[in-house]
């Protein structure tokens, strides 16, 4: 979360150039300030229809544990089945975001007059871009979420790459159900389109050179390649999360 | 519970034991000059058989690994005193001298007078076993400037990286180098003859009979030139061994591969879990740094059945 807070903190252009506004403040590690790294992911304001305008916001996610099966360091809410199932991993997160509300007297200004007679409107299908409405602070809460999900190889263009995927979604304690549901829709698209896959690792053929510091006794390499191992009936997970661990299971070969 | 756990079963091991076995090659020569005699070796070899066992005492046993002598030429030169026969008077002059003299020749004049090669390979056979433990030991890189940060130290080319390595520590190494076989004394002596009388082959018959009846049996004369005593195979054997230093030469060989300069395994610490990535945003820079995770406390041990290399991240 410190090497890369932008997989983790989303913000708007307004916001990210005035973190001073954001709900929880960010700590980076060092590398990232001197490389002058972004610690946010700028997205769009949320658009006012019928408006080319836009309202600021930043989402957080500010903390996040986690629980290898059996579960063991949180307790689940009633809503994801507890305890935690078999292959299963369980994150706790907490979520903090926000909406920069202008001040009333803001909103007036920018209230549209009714358009001038004998001038011609814009056609409507023309994007026009999303004017952010000024922010001077963030409208901030947070909530308790919870994950449960697992870890699972998947191959893309031919490759396998180890990724999270999540099958379970709970926030605690919103009200009514339909707002809960909303935003835990909304919030299980951002991390299954968004932050999920960025967390994927490929998992490349790594070959290594066992002789590679003595060239006069080994005159060609002693190669190995190391890939994960395929599924199959002596394996059923791979990789697998149990007895509080995740394992992966690697074959090593002699090429 | 340890961060980090990783293990690889003894047939892994016997994998990579095989695949390190069958890559290895050995090839040198030298030469000396011992005074009476030279001497020079051209060897060859490569690795066979033996079987890699992993024990419950944390240790790992290699046993009778083989090497097996492609080639082991001997050559040696040996410098013959001189020996002079004829140029006694055969009529002489009474009180006046000689008026006819028999030819005076010389033999074993140059130095070596005679050189041979003993072509040791296939009489020699020689066997290692190793009992060693897996260590890690963590590898600061020398030509790091003080102060450089990992990520600064991964972009450098050629890397400046720090590395966790894994080694394996011989504690026991036993290297039975020359068993030389009987038949190296009839090599040696065919091969002393063979010179010898390729040496006196120019010489007429009389003057060869004679040269031989002064210095008796070759071999006789070369032992005693070669200071061989009784065993033809423990005087090779110290010739290569000592002399040549051959076995100091393989035992530093085996022990520099095995721990000093050869790690098995490196491992880069602080260790990139992601790569470099394209920054997201629009404006500099261009690329977003990879993530690392530090690796500490790494340990390293085998029972029986497996390897197991444990760690802590953070």
């Amino acid at each position: 979360m410190s090497q890369r807070p932008l997989l983790f903190n989303y913000a708007t252009a307004d916001v990210a150039n005035n973190q001073k506004l954001l709900c929880s403040a960010i700590k980076p590690h060092p590398i990232v300030v001197l490389r002058k790294n972004p610690l946010v992911t700028i997205v769009n304001p949320l658009p006012i229809p019928g408006t080319n305008y836009g309202v600021n916001f930043a989402a957080q996610i500010v903390e996040a544990k986690i629980d290898f099966h059996p579960g063991n360091q949180f307790q689940l809410p009633a809503e994801l089945n507890p305890p935690l199932a078999v292959q299963k991993l369980g994150i706790k997160v907490r979520v903090c975001a926000g909406i920069g509300c202008p001040p009333r007297d803001v909103i007036d200004k920018y209230i549209p007059p009714p358009p001038q007679p004998d001038m011609e409107r814009p056609p409507r299908d023309e994007q026009v871009p999303l004017i952010p409405l000024p922010v001077r602070q963030l409208n901030c809460f947070c909530l308790d979420a919870f994950v449960t999900g697992g870890m699972r190889i998947v191959n893309y263009y031919g490759k396998p790459y180890l990724e999270p995927f999540l099958d379970g979604f709970e926030i605690v304690d919103i009200k009514p159900e339909g707002l809960e549901e909303s935003i835990e829709c909304y919030v299980i698209l951002l991390l299954k389109l968004s932050v999920l896959p960025g967390l994927r690792i490929l998992l490349k053929d790594m070959i290594f050179n066992l002789t590679q510091g003595s060239p006069d006794l080994f005159p060609t390499p002693t190669n190995i390649v190391i890939s994960p191992m395929p599924i199959s009936p002596a394996l059923s997970n791979n990789p697998a999360i149990e007895e509080d661990q995740l394992k992966a299971f690697i074959k090593v070969e002699v090429i | 519970m340890a961060h980090l756990t990783i293990a690889a079963s003894e047939k892994v091991f016997t994998g990579l034991f095989e695949a390190i076995r069958d890559n290895f090659q050995l090839t040198r020569s030298d030469s000396r000059d011992f005074g009476p005699f030279t001497a020079s070796y051209s060897l060859k070899a490569h690795l066979e058989d033996g079987s890699l066992d992993l024990r419950a005492d944390n240790t790992i046993q290699i046993k009778e690994l083989d090497i097996k002598w492609d080639k082991l030429d001997l050559t040696l030169g040996i410098d013959i005193p001189e020996i002079c026969v004829g140029g006694f008077c055969i009529i002489p002059i009474p009180f006046d001298g000689c008026l006819l003299r028999a030819p005076k020749i010389c033999v074993f004049s140059k130095d070596p007078d005679i050189s041979f090669t003993l072509p040791l390979g296939g009489l020699i056979t020689s066997e290692i076993s190793v009992t060693a433990s897996l260590l890690t030991k963590y590898a600061i890189n020398p030509n790091r400037p003080a102060g450089m940060n990992d990520w600064d130290a991964q972009d450098a080319n050629p890397s400046l990286a720090n590395h966790w390595q894994l080694f394996i520590d011989p504690k026991f190494l036993d290297v039975d180098l020359f068993d030389i076989s009987d038949m190296v004394g009839d090599l040696l002596e065919n091969a002393v003859d063979a010179a010898i009388d390729n040496l006196l082959g120019f010489l007429p018959g009389w003057a060869r009979d004679l040269v031989k009846a002064i210095i008796g049996s070759a071999i006789g004369l070369i032992r005693k030139i070669l200071d061989i005593g009784d065993d033809i195979q423990e005087w090779i054997s110290d010739l290569l061994n000592v002399s040549f230093g051959i076995l100091d030469f393989i035992l530093q060989l085996i022990a520099d591969y095995l721990a000093n300069k050869t790690p098995i395994q490196e491992i880069e610490d602080p260790y990139p879990i992601m790569p470099a990535d394209d920054n997201p945003n629009p404006g500099a820079p261009p690329k977003i740094v990879p993530v690392k995770i530090p690796i500490r406390d790494l340990k390293v041990y085998n029972d029986d059945k497996e390897m197991v290399i444990q760690g802590n991240v953070g």
